[in-house]
């Protein structure tokens, strides 16, 4: 294998794989899976796409969103309750408890919440995010803008002018 | 406000997300490795495949090729007799035709002539005493073919031989050999 892919597989690994895994679960619960597929699929092409990080959420997507329809043919009645807590990890101090931001994030409209992972884990910035979820940039902006408020009222986050919960 | 800025207070809670970090992932390193080492190994050996393909392809075409016709003997060189004589290892001797020699031809004839001949190369002064007796095959026939002839033959005539036989002259005998050179030559 080459010296690039072998450094560019290491980075993802240590950089991406978490926000990969994270981005992957709001279409199927088993991302592990797709995220490894997608990292042997970016080895293997040639010449090496020139925003990895990008294409990898491309194909994350997609291959995330194949395994969760496959996912739904065979499990079609197990329950999902429960599986929200494991998406973070366990919160330190004064963080966000992490079960309820979970939850949370759960509860958001898809189109939404992959834009918010996608920027807030991925750093993936917002003409990223419109290739990838195939829209705009500014409609990437309001989708996240969109989600962001919801999320800020459901975990109840102080606001810093008044200093105190906004409800 | 720019487009890609957000309300201050939407930026609060972009912080305090940020703050949370996704589950460490589950992803197999081990696993992960070997998948790409095998993908790594399947690209690689192509070009190996293809040489050996095309090795084998042409051990194929070699070896089934029809053999090449023999070849047309053209002018070869044929010794003469002034050749034959001056050849290292040949004795040249003079037969004198016996009568009725030509009729007597065989290996029993050619027996005998190899038996008579060394004494008169011994006569001569050309007799090589390093050498074997050699005996020239008569040319025009197959010379290989004649020589093993001759080597039957003369097993056989040895094995015929009484045991009363005069014992072998040896070289090395002086008395012996000045004897026979006397008696054995004939008149040139």
């Amino acid at each position: 294998m080459e010296q690039a892919v072998l450094k560019l597989v290491q980075h993802v690994l240590e950089t991406q794989a978490a926000a990969l895994e994270l981005y992957a679960r709001a279409w199927c619960n088993a991302p592990e899976d797709v995220v490894q597929d997608a990292i042997v699929q970016l080895a293997r092409q040639r010449p090496l796409p020139e925003r990895p990080i990008g294409w990898l959420y491309c194909a994350v997507r997609r291959g995330a969103i194949s395994a969760g329809r496959a996912e739904h043919r065979r499990k079609r009645h197990e329950s999902e309750a429960g599986r929200a807590v494991e998406w973070f990890e366990p919160a330190m101090g004064d963080a966000m408890d992490a079960r309820a931001a979970a939850e949370a994030l759960s509860e958001l409209p898809l189109e939404q919440r992959e834009v918010l992972v996608a920027r807030l884990w991925g750093g993936l910035n917002f003409s990223e995010i419109g290739e990838l979820v195939g829209c705009s940039s500014s409609a990437a902006h309001r989708r996240y803008a969109a989600g962001l408020a919801p999320l800020r009222e459901r975990l109840g986050v102080a606001c810093p002018k008044t200093n105190c919960p906004k409800n | 406000m720019s487009q890609n800025e957000l309300p201050e207070e939407l930026n609060d809670t972009e912080r305090t997300l940020l703050a949370l970090a996704p589950r460490a992932s589950r992803i197999d390193r081990d696993r992960l490795m070997i998948r790409l080492g095998e993908q790594s190994a399947a690209r690689g050996a192509t070009p190996w495949k293809w040489a050996t393909a095309a090795s084998l392809l042409l051990a194929l075409a070699l070896g089934v090729r029809p053999a090449p016709e023999s070849q047309t003997v053209g002018p070869q060189q044929v010794a003469t007799p002034e050749k034959i004589d001056e050849a290292p290892g040949v004795v040249n001797v003079e037969v004198p035709e016996a009568a009725g020699s030509s009729e007597v031809a065989g290996p029993d004839s050619r027996l005998a002539r190899e038996e008579f001949d060394w004494p008169r190369a011994l006569a001569s002064g050309r007799f090589d005493s390093s050498r074997p007796l050699t005996v020239r095959p008569e040319w025009g026939s197959g010379g290989a073919e004649l020589r093993s002839a001759e080597v039957a033959v003369r097993d056989e005539a040895e094995d015929r031989r009484p045991a009363t036989r005069t014992p072998m002259l040896r070289w090395g005998d002086e008395r012996l050999r000045r004897n026979s050179v006397q008696q054995m030559t004939p008149t040139l």
